[in-house]
Formats: C-alpha cells, structure tokens, sequence
C-alpha cells in the first residue's frame, strides 16, 4: 500500500514543481519591467540608485535558477510577495477568499455528482430506448454550451424572471444556487458520457453475462456487476472532472460577481498583479493534487487486487 | 417427455446488411439424466445455440422456432419469468471460470447474490450452509478460504469447480456446459468430467470441440458446422459409422479410428 | 399454439413463411432506421456548419451595416428593418457583429487547433522515434500538462502575457498539444512494428521519406477525427476567455466579448445577449454533431 502511495506522490510532486517552474517562468516573461511597476507611485526620483537598489531587494540581479530558488524558498515559507493593489501580503488576500471558492467548488461537486449518477446509469441501463435518447439529447445540448452561457440562462430565467434566486454576490445560502447549479450542470455533460460508456463497456464482460445466466435478479446485477466493477474507472475520471471545475469556478465567479479565488485572480489580471497570479497557479495546484490524492485513495479501496491480503480478514 | 426440446431452432444475426449469420433447423430432445452433446469447429453456432435456449442473445438477433422445457414453449416468455427458470430449472457454465467470475468481489458474495429469494426464507445460516455442503460435493477443500477469496486467487480448477456449484446452487434439472473443460489442465479435466457425470437427476447439454469428452459424457451427438447439424444420432453411432464428410473429417482429427474405438469397448 | 405446429412443415406452410420473414425484415429495417438517423445527424452537422461558415466568411458581403459603427442616437433597438437584430449599447448593429464575431471566432479557433495539431503531432512522431530518454522525458511533460486543468492553465499564461487574441492563442496551443502528441506517439509505435514498414525499411528507404510517405497518412484519419471534435471545445474556450476580457479585445467583434458588453443591460435588452449564444451554440452542436459521426464510424480508437 505504501508503495502505491509513494509512487503517486512522486508523481503529483513532479506536478507541482512543473506548476511552480512554468508560473516563475511566465512571471518573467510578464511584459511590464517589475521594477518600474513597484516604484511608480514613489515620489522620489528614479535615480539609478534608487532603481538599483530595488533590484538587488527584489534579487533581480541574481542568475535565473537562483532567482528561481529565492523564490521558491519564499512560497515554501509562505511568502508570495505583496498585491500590488491593496498592499497587503498576497496570503492575506488569499486566505479572505478562499472560503468563498471552496464553499462554491463544494456545492457545485455534489450538485455535478447527483446529476451525473443517476442520469449516467439509467442512460446506460435503458440503452437506446427512450430514457437513453432523451438524456443524450439532452447531453449533446449541454456540452454545447460554454459553461458561462449555461450561467447566464439561469440568471435570465430563474434570476431575472421568476426572481427566485439572486444573481450577484454572496449573501445567505440562496446566492449559492445559481453559481452552484451552473457549474454542476455544465460540468455533468462530459461526466455522464463518461459514467455512460465505463458502464456499457463493463456490460460486455463474461461475469454479468455469467449472473444473469446463473439466475440473479436484474438490479443486483446491474448493481453489483456493472456499477461496481466501472466505479475504478469512473472515480479516477472524477478527479480530472474536479480540476475542470476548479478551472470553470474561475469564470463563474466572475460572472456571479462571486468573492473568490477566481475573481480576485481576474481582476489581479487587470491589474497585472503577477504575483497574485503566481499564488493562485500554485494553490490551485495544490488543490487539485490534493484532490486526486484522496481520488485515487478510493480507487485503491475498490481494486482489491490492489489490497493484496489473499484470504479475507 | 423429454425436459427440454428444441424444435425448428432457427437463428439469425442480422445488421444493416441483412442476414450476417445463420444457424438454422436444429432439432433434439433431451430425456431425464441423459446428456447430449454439441460438437463442431469454433464459430459454427454452439455457443449460440446454448444462449439462446437461455435467451441472453443480443438485440440484433432473430429467432424462431421453440424451446420447450416440460412442453412450455420458453422463447416467448415475459423477461421476468425467464428470470426465475436462468439457474432453478436451466443453468450453465462457461469455458473460462477465470472471466466469469466477478473479480472485485469475494466468492461468497457472489453466492449470496444469486440465493436471495433462498436468504430472505431461510436466512443466513442455512444459506451459508447450503453452499459449504454444494462446495463440498465438487470436491473443494478448505471451502472458507475460498469463500473469502478473490476468484485472481483461485487456480483454475477450483475456480471452474466453483462454477458447477454455482451454477448447479439452484438444483436446476438441466444444465449447459459450454466447453466446460477447454481451459483447465488434463488432470482436473478429467476430475471435472467424473463429477459432472456422478451428478444425478441432472440433464447435461455439453458443448465442446474435445471429441473423447463427449464420448465419454454423452448419450447422443449433434455434429454441427457452419450453423448447420450435418450429423445426429447416438454417440455410438455416429463414432462407429459417420455418415457425414465431415463427421469422418472430425474423427479421423481426433485420432478415433474404428480400431481405436473397439479397443475402447473391448477394455 | 397454432403457430408450432403450422412452423413443424415449413415447406408446406407459405403463408406463415411470409409472415415470419416479414418479422425479421422488420427487426432488420429497424437497425437500418436506426443506421439513417445516424447519418441524418451527420449530414445535419455537416449542413449547419457549411452554411454558418459561409456566412460567416461571407460577413462582408452579407452584413446589412458596419459593425464598428457606432451611432448612440439608435442604442438598444430591437429587430428593424435596417438593424435585423437590433443594436447594441453603442447602437451597433447585433446581426452584422455576430457575423463578423464569427469570423473571428471560428478563424482564430482553426488557427490555434492547427497550430495545436501541428507542434503536438511533430512532437509525437519525434518522440516516437527517439531514443527512449528522450520519449520518456516527452511523454512526462505531456503527462503533466495533461493532468492540470487546461482551462486554469490558460487563464494563468494569458494572465501573465496580456490580454490580446495572439496571447489566448499561444495559451490554447501550450494547454492542448500534449494529447495530440501523445496519441500520435502512441500510433506512430504501434506502426513502427508492423509488416510495411519494415519493407520499406529494407527497400532502403530514408527515414524522412518513411515517415511522409508511410506514417503520415496512416494517422492523418485518427487525428483528423480528433482534431473535428476538438474545434468545438476550442470555439468554447475562446469564447470564454474573451468573456472575461483575456481574449479578443473591444471593440473587436467577437461571441465572447459580445456577451461580456451584453452582461450589464441583461434585463434591459437581452437580444443583446441571446443572440451571440445562439450563435455559439449552433456553431459547437454542429461541430460537436460532425466530431461525434466521425467517432461512432472511426470507433474511437485511441482517445
């Protein structure tokens, strides 16, 4: 078991490294020289001196593998530099948002999961009769949709005419509708094709042909046989599923004026905060590996072969 | 009468095209405690035959003609009542035991599956009882182990004995065996075969391209070949005098030449 | 229980005959009903894309109006004459925005999928044909980018480069190169064994000419395939990074943006908005319509 671990550990800190080198390096690419943007607002004049001396604060003068290190040293203690807009310690800022955008990715998972089950199943269950066609119609209309549009008919039809929910800001629990709703309907479309087709693939195999044969009732077949067997597959695709999520909860948030993560990062884009964008990438992938960590610790769970006790408690 | 008869057997797989596939006018009775035999090259319609007296034959199929099981006609029944004959009155085992077990789940669990109806009467004791004795008549040993088990952990002899248990929990009157031993080793094979064969009060239909097999097994023969019945009679027959090309084709394969068959006899 | 014995003698019986033929033809032309849909989608597809790509390329033709003009004495009319769909908060014309915004739309995601085909496919053979270090090392890059999702990773690089149409390119292409390369990689090996190409190995032929006469063509069709699905899902990313800002640029004609100038007046004009999302989504159905006939035939082989 631990074997298992270490080997996907590895593998989500290659991830991470990967993460932290390409946001350092799209942070030096930035346009903009970061110095210039840092002293704009001193009143003092910007004497070689003066700008010297912020560069070797800032380490600019360094070589880059060691402007690298400086900087990844800092993120590991915490440090991600200062917003430039507010002043405040970028972990400040983030640690006041970060709320929003869990609770936000939370609610739209299990709203994504309660849709994508049940639909998933009884499309594969019923395959090519009616239930089957109108899901898949229905499917095909929403994987057509980019996610914020899917948003935005939400807000004109539930938001603006029947006003049952609001449609900006985040205050008491039915402000998490819309956005929640939105980001789980629109993901569920790739996810229930998915639970779909693992389903209708493990309905080939010999052994449910063997339960059936052997006299099973219908539903624990489907259950036991089918369900079961497809969840390794099925689980491991959740994980990516999430990720897309995280990403999608960006624009959301955006649109529904929700206070998170994602907005903050938006408006950070606007205001070339790249040291808020360079903490963002990184939380996010932080997240997101901490994600398909506990992702693939169910699916060791469901595999027994990987358990590997012969004989059973 | 005969448990089950099939009369006028005509299969077709059909597609965008027409008719790919047909296995036509296959005709045989089955008596009490007597086994019949299927035998042909793969691909000729055996498998075929035994899914669809089971009717778990895919959608682009068509069918027609009658199986009848004591005189009922059950191709036409409703899905719910075939779910009640599918291992109490016709069961079946298949050739690999390796795929046609469940691999995420424990053998036990696999039993408690199909014994519901059995459970919910008599409960867990009796039921659990139930199979360590039906376990116990093919001849396994240390039979809680295997129920804990993953069927990856199980040889494949045991596995396939555990098959002829599952498959025969139900204490069904007819059994199909579909290539039953292909993939087990000589000396299991040989086991398997005397236990299938001691079974009492059991009708056998066995499928097979092992030709000593089912002249050990059954009573009479069906030579089959692409989708047709060439051939048809008692197993001494049709080993003794083959009418057919083919049947003769098959024979002399197998090395079963009429000196060898009398030795046979004479022993 | 007529019927079985009537079936007992089919020589004699023709009428039963007729009617059990008549059954399978019609289990039969059920499949073939079910094959004609199937094709009808596809056509429909095909159809609904060549006429919005028409349209779209012919926007300088077709547009009634400018539609950079701006005139604020007519902001936020509905259907006229002169002004199909009405106009805008700046009294542009929506219908000759959409037409032109489609241009763009679907000229910019074809530009960045071929540019996204094209560096992930060379990678792939190149990888494929490498020493193993060096595919090891290729394939672990694509695995990371893979694992992170494309949409974050996006936004996070056309947040560093600036706001411009060219930056969400290069986003796009570095955020989905990698599964092209990868699956091309994974053909390519699988090729690479295989009888004709050791023929033409032994024939003598240059590892260039091998590889654009042999393996190009080969997974030219799996990667077409590919790539069809994949132009709706790039119309869907550009569209969203110009809805937040990143992408193409006011007053540039583009869905995305559209809808993101449309935001503030969405109970005063909706037009405004529901036109260019009507657009959208016919636009990707169609591709999606096109990208999912072409996987049910080429099976989905690799992806």
């Amino acid at each position: 078991m631990i074997k298992f671990f270490i080997k996907k550990l590895r593998y989500m800190i290659l991830i991470l490294i990967g993460v932290s080198i390409l946001t350092f390096s799209l942070g030096r690419l930035a346009p903009g020289d970061p110095v210039q943007s840092i002293l704009a607002d001193i009143d003092k004049p910007l004497t070689e001196e003066v700008i010297d001396d912020a560069r070797e604060k800032m380490s600019l003068n360094k070589s880059i593998p060691q402007q690298y290190f400086i900087w990844l040293s800092g993120i590991l203690k915490g440090d991600f530099g200062t917003c430039i807009k507010s002043g405040q310690k970028v972990t400040y800022e983030i640690s006041r948002r970060i709320g929003p955008t869990i609770e936000l990715t939370l609610a739209s998972t299990i709203i994504m999961l309660l849709i994508s089950f049940p639909l998933g199943i009884l499309s594969a269950v019923f395959k090519d009769r009616i239930p089957d066609r109108i899901i898949k119609f229905l499917n095909t209309v929403n994987i057509s949709f980019p996610t914020f549009c899917v948003g935005i008919i939400l807000i004109l039809v539930l938001g603006v005419r029947m006003k049952l929910f609001p449609v900006m800001g985040r205050e008491g629990l039915k402000s998490l509708v819309l956005p929640s709703l939105t980001l789980g309907i629109s993901m569920s479309g790739g996810l229930i094709r998915l639970i779909r087709n693992e389903l209708l693939k493990n309905m080939e195999k010999d052994y449910v042909q063997t339960a059936v044969v052997l006299g099973a009732k219908k539903t624990s077949v489907v259950i036991n046989n089918v369900i079961l067997n497809s969840m390794t597959a099925i689980v491991t695709n959740v994980g990516l599923y999430i990720g897309a999520l995280l990403g999608g909860s960006t624009i959301i948030e955006n649109l529904f004026g929700w206070p998170g993560l994602g907005n903050f990062m938006i408006q950070s884009i606007y205001n070339r905060d790249y040291a808020v964008i360079q903490a963002y990438a990184i939380f996010m992938a932080v997240i997101y590996v901490v994600i398909n960590m506990l992702v693939d610790m169910i699916c060791y769970n469901l595999n027994p072969k990987m358990k590997g006790d012969p004989y059973g408690k | 009468m005969a448990i089950l008869e099939v009369r006028n057997l005509n299969i077709d797989y059909i597609s965008v095209k027409g008719v790919d596939y047909s296995i036509s006018d296959i005709n045989f009775k089955l008596e009490e405690s007597k086994a019949i035999g299927i035998i042909g090259e793969s691909g000729c319609g055996k498998s075929t035959i035994a899914k669809c007296i089971l009717n778990i034959l895919p959608q682009n199929v068509y069918t027609q003609g009658e199986v009848l099981l004591d005189g009922v006609n059950i191709l036409n029944i409703s899905e719910k009542e075939m779910e009640n004959i599918r291992g109490s009155q016709i069961s079946m085992i298949f050739q690999e035991p390796m795929q046609a077990l469940n691999p995420i789940r424990r053998i036990k669990n696999q039993f408690y599956d199909l014994l519901y109806t059995y459970k919910k009467i008599n409960g867990k004791v009796k039921t659990h009882n139930l199979i360590v004795s039906r376990l116990e008549d093919v001849n396994l040993k240390d039979i809680d182990k295997i129920l804990n088990s993953y069927p990856f952990e199980l040889s494949g002899g045991m596995a396939q004995r555990v098959m002829i248990a599952m498959a025969l929990i139900k204490n069904p009157r007819v059994l199909i065996a579909d290539e039953p031993t292909s993939s087990i080793d000589a000396i299991n094979r040989k086991e398997i075969l005397n236990e299938i064969k001691n079974l009492k009060d059991l009708s056998v239909v066995i499928i097979s391209h092992n030709l000593s097999e089912v002249y050990d097994m059954c009573d009479e023969i069906l030579v089959m070949k692409d989708g047709v019945v060439v051939e048809q009679g008692y197993t001494k027959d049709i080993f003794q005098n083959p009418n057919h090309e083919y049947t003769k084709l098959l024979l002399q394969n197998e090395g079963i030449s009429k000196k060898s068959y009398e030795k046979r006899v004479s022993c | 229980m007529e019927n079985s014995e009537c079936l007992s003698n089919k020589k004699e019986d023709n009428l039963n005959n007729i009617k059990v033929n008549s059954h399978k033809l019609a289990k039969i032309n059920k499949l073939r009903n079910q094959y004609r849909f199937k094709n009808m989608l596809f056509i429909i597809g095909v159809v609904l894309v060549t006429l919005i790509v028409i349209i779209c390329v012919g926007a300088p033709l077709i547009s009634p109006n400018d539609p950079l003009k701006v005139d604020l004495g007519k902001a936020f009319l509905n259907s006229t004459n002169k002004y199909p769909l009405g106009t805008d908060q700046m009294g542009r014309c929506i219908l000759s925005r959409i037409l032109y915004g489609g241009r763009t739309s679907i000229f910019i995601a074809l530009l960045s999928l071929s540019l996204t085909v094209t560096i992930g496919t060379f990678i792939g053979i190149l990888s494929a044909v490498s020493p193993k270090i060096v595919d090891s090392f290729f394939m672990g890059i694509c695995e990371i980018t893979l694992a992170f999702p494309g949409i974050l990773l996006a936004i996070v690089i056309v947040g560093f480069l600036g706001p411009s149409i060219v930056n969400v390119m290069v986003a796009i292409s570095f955020v989905s190169w990698a599964k092209y390369a990868r699956v091309s990689r994974n053909l390519v090996l699988s090729i690479r064994e295989s009888g004709f190409i050791k023929a033409a190995k032994v024939c003598g032929t240059s590892n260039l000419n091998i590889i654009r006469y042999h393996i190009i063509p080969n997974i030219f069709s799996t990667i077409l395939t590919i790539m069809v699905t994949d132009i709706g899902s790039t119309i869907l990313r550009l569209a969203t990074l110009s809805f937040i800002g990143l992408g193409a640029q006011h007053p540039t004609p583009e869905w995305g943006v559209m809808i993101n100038e449309a935001r503030e007046y969405i109970d005063y004009a909706p037009n405004m908005i529901v036109y260019p999302i009507i657009m959208i989504f016919l636009t990707v159905a169609s591709f999606n319509l096109i990208g999912d006939s072409l996987r049910d035939r080429y099976d989905g082989d690799t992806y």
